[in-house]
């Protein structure tokens, strides 16, 4: 079969680190390879390389058998390379007719013939089955969609090399499917897939061949049919991985914390959180499984007291509130894994042992009517650095010079270290790689086992599997239904994520 | 009493003309995402150059060009710091103002000495035709009919052409953009400099286009006034045209109050506050949160 790229030793050197370390491999007409690795291994780098964004130091590119030198993303473009960005590209205030339009023009003058593209897009998305209105604006569409819009912007460029980024970050399980589908008919008709990744379910599903990196380097290349999801995390991480946790059942029988009628309103008075009620005992995590922007948001902000409840209550062990104060939850034992680790989680101008301080600072030890302790604050940081094995050449060392999965730690390692009762932890493993993700999970259900009752608020499906003992999915602020973990299906959280309600919920 | 209102819109638009320029002008800018608060600076410079120009060569056409080449050149150093050094907006569009006041005073004080108060008088646009409004007779010029098609011109680009497709998309999601192939500073820079260049045309209007003196400080905030326009006009084409029209209107009203001497309460100081209440209160009252998603948000892409 022919070759359609080939990469060949090629590196990529920024002042400070070597990002791409002599990468070598190629993708053949009709085929899917996946380049396999971990945060900071480099795929994004490798990817802005073959899309004229960065410039290799060294090494060469051939496309079609021809060397090719990709100074700018037009040329990327104009040799048929598209990119699916993992943040879409799209500009929600525009039209999809318009987003695919954007950069070109339609005729020989600069007046905007929206007509004839419509015409045009309509036609590629029924080639493809992809069901989409030309007219309808981004910002109303959904994600998955969204999605398809980004195809179609390449194809309609007549890339015949799709370059994916994470694609199924933000993919419910239906949407991931339909999306593979894609993959596969494109494959089929000649075209050629190159897919970043850093899950293996989705390598082992679709790709011909894996390229694993490791820290920049080349970790090999191996077949699919040669291979399987452990030995390829074991290629990614350079070490043996824990791939399923074990989940001890639930002890104890008193609740934690208990939700009672809440209803949250946002600033414009939508009802983010309608009547939600749900229990969490001591020693459980209950997972909440749904698409991202479906209330996950503000039912986390709402128990830690940075919302106001507009009716209903809290109960935490035993006491009811109506309204709940951020100083109050520390007090009550209670923890916060933010979504947003930079606006919520640190103050990353302050240093590591700062941040590691920054909740218990009004109290002894860190402080004494008033005056820091910075000599305890030093210790602390530097037993919680070593404990949490968080990377950083020094606890004075500003946060934001951390990577996202040491940063994380340093959340997690202030958060967890007091011991709470509860734990409201919201996408606590976004943007880390394995072994920070292995971490983090691992602590999570290491304070279950303690007796902490653990909220855990994801959208990765496969994440709440992985530890919660109850599962429950959010659909504009409602929960379709909480599911034990032992009895799942996949397609129907999939569809209850999509708003499907189920009939009865399981104790 | 068809005829009065029809007078009235007809005045509104002829006191607003400059601003009517400008605010089309300035719209191009904010829709690509730049914060431009040195319309002021720009208008002040046209102002001034093409009433200098126009006299000492004695060509009304060359004070124009002037005049508009002088506002390119302020927003080139305008849009310089901001668009490619990222420098702070509001604070870049304070200095560029006051420079282009300090310039202008300066200029102007010393092309003073060299005439004396009969000729200080530059050549002009003649009204193509006046309107007679009892005691007041204002002139229509070029200046107006430019600003009439300016309306549905920039509407027609900014709506209608792949040039405002890319001026949309940058003011939204520039990244965005610059996947699509556009440059995204370039295009923010071109829209400032035809800013600069409109703003500084309005500034003609004021001085080769109306009285043909320069005085001092003379665009008194009308380039804030368009800014005003187009954040009530919710950054479109159509609603920043309505907005300089509303605010021509009160300045008409004002006029009239002086010149017939109406009485309002608070008098004359009410009657020189109008148009900038008027302005206060279509801001407080106009919809909120319609700029471009990122407006006066630096682009922080590395190419181009």
């Amino acid at each position: 079969m022919e070759t359609v790229l080939k990469v060949e030793n090629l590196s990529k050197i920024f002042p400070k680190v070597v990002a791409n370390d002599n990468i070598s491999f190629d993708l053949k007409k009709g085929e899917i390879v996946a380049i396999l690795g971990e945060n900071g291994a480099g795929k994004s780098t490798l990817m802005n390389c073959l899309y004229g964004i960065y410039h290799p130091t060294k090494g060469d590119i051939y496309i079609k058998g021809e060397k090719v030198k990709l100074t700018r993303i037009e040329d990327a473009e104009a040799l048929g390379i598209g990119m699916v960005h993992q943040h879409f590209m799209l500009v929600e205030e525009l039209t999809v007719a318009e987003n695919v339009i954007l950069g070109r023009r339609t005729g020989k003058t600069p007046y905007l013939d929206l007509k004839k593209v419509e015409k045009a897009v309509k036609k590629l998305s029924d080639r493809y089955n992809f069901g989409l209105d030309p007219k309808s604006k981004i910002k109303d569409l959904s994600v998955g969609t969204r999605q398809r819009v980004e195809i179609l912007k390449m194809l309609y460029r007549n890339a015949d090399i799709l370059i994916l980024d994470e694609a199924t970050a933000v993919l419910t399980p239906q949407e991931t499917v339909e999306l593979f589908k894609t993959l596969k008919n494109f494959v089929n008709e000649g075209k050629s897939v190159l897919m970043i990744t850093h899950k293996l379910e989705e390598v082992m599903e679709l790709a011909d061949r894996v390229v694993v990196l490791i820290d920049g380097k080349m970790a090999g290349t191996v077949n699919r049919i040669d291979t399987n999801p452990r030995k390829l995390a074991n290629m990614m991480v350079g070490r043996d991985v824990l791939m399923d946790f074990d989940i001890k059942p639930v002890f104890y029988d008193e609740f934690a914390l208990q939700v009672k009628n809440m209803t949250v309103k946002d600033k414009h008075g939508l009802e983010k959180i309608k009547n939600l009620s749900f229990g969490i005992k001591k020693g459980e995590i209950l997972g909440v499984a749904g698409v991202d922007g479906n209330g996950q948001a503000e039912l986390a902000e709402a128990l830690t007291g940075l919302m106001k409840i507009d009716s209903g209550e809290i109960v935490i062990g035993e006491e009811v509130f109506k309204h709940i104060k951020p100083k109050k939850i520390y007090e009550k034992g209670m923890s916060h894994i933010p979504q947003d680790r930079h606006e919520r989680g640190l103050v990353l101008d302050m240093s590591v042992n700062e941040n590691l301080a920054l909740e218990g600072i009004a109290h002894i030890p860190f402080s004494y009517k008033g005056i820091i302790d910075f000599k305890y604050l030093r210790s602390h940081g530097k037993t919680m650095v070593h404990d949490y094995n968080i990377k950083c050449y020094d606890g004075d060392c500003p946060t934001k010079e951390l990577s996202g999965g040491n940063q994380q730690k340093v959340i997690v390692a202030r958060e967890i270290d007091r011991k709470p009762e509860i734990i409201i932890a919201v996408q606590p493993t976004r943007g880390l790689d394995i072994g920070a993700t292995e971490f983090v999970r691992n602590k999570l259900l290491e304070e279950k086992e303690r007796g902490a009752a653990v909220l855990l608020i994801s959208t990765e499906l496969e994440e709440i599997l992985m530890v919660s003992n109850r599962i429950a999915v959010i659909h504009e602020g409602e929960f379709m239904g909480i599911i034990d973990n032992k009895n799942v299906d996949i397609l129907e959280l999939g569809l209850m994520m999509t708003g499907t309600r189920r009939d009865k919920d399981e104790e | 009493m068809l005829s009065a209102i029809l007078l009235f819109l007809l005045t509104g638009v002829i006191m607003g003309t400059p601003l009517l320029i400008m605010a089309m002008g300035g719209v191009v800018t904010e829709r690509s995402g730049t914060l431009n608060l040195g319309l002021e600076g720009t208008m002040l410079t046209g102002a001034f150059f093409s009433y200098y120009i126009a006299i000492t060569t004695g060509n009304v056409w060359y004070g124009l060009i002037g005049g508009m080449v002088s506002g390119i050149v302020l927003a080139f150093f305008h849009g310089l710091a901001m668009i490619y050094w990222n420098t702070n907006q509001v604070v870049t569009a304070v200095a560029i103002n006051m420079v282009a006041l300090g310039l202008t005073n300066t200029l102007m004080g010393n092309f003073s000495k060299t005439t004396s108060a009969g000729n200080n008088i530059s050549p002009g646009f003649d009204a193509l035709f006046k309107i007679n409004l009892g005691e007041a007779i204002i002139g229509v010029n070029w200046f107006l009919v430019l600003a009439i098609i300016m309306i549905p011109l920039t509407w027609f680009v900014i709506q209608k052409t792949t040039v405002g497709l890319a001026i949309r998309a940058v003011g939204e999601y520039p990244t965005a953009a610059a996947t699509m192939g556009i440059r995204v500073r370039r295009v923010r820079m071109l829209c400032f400099l035809y800013t600069g260049a409109i703003s500084a045309l309005a500034g003609a209007a004021l001085t080769i286009g109306d009285v043909r003196v320069f005085i001092n400080n003379m665009t008194a905030g009308k380039g804030f006034i368009a800014f005003a326009c187009i954040v009530f006009g919710r950054y479109t084409a159509l609603g920043t045209a309505f907005g300089a029209i509303v605010f021509g209107i009160s300045e008409a009203i004002r006029n009239y109050i002086q010149i017939f001497a109406w009485s309002i309460p608070g008098g004359y100081m009410t009657a020189i506050m109008m148009p900038y209440i008027i302005t206060l209160l279509l801001l407080i009252f106009s919809k909120k949160g319609v700029a471009p998603k990122s407006w006066a948000i630096p682009y922080e892409g590395d190419e181009d």
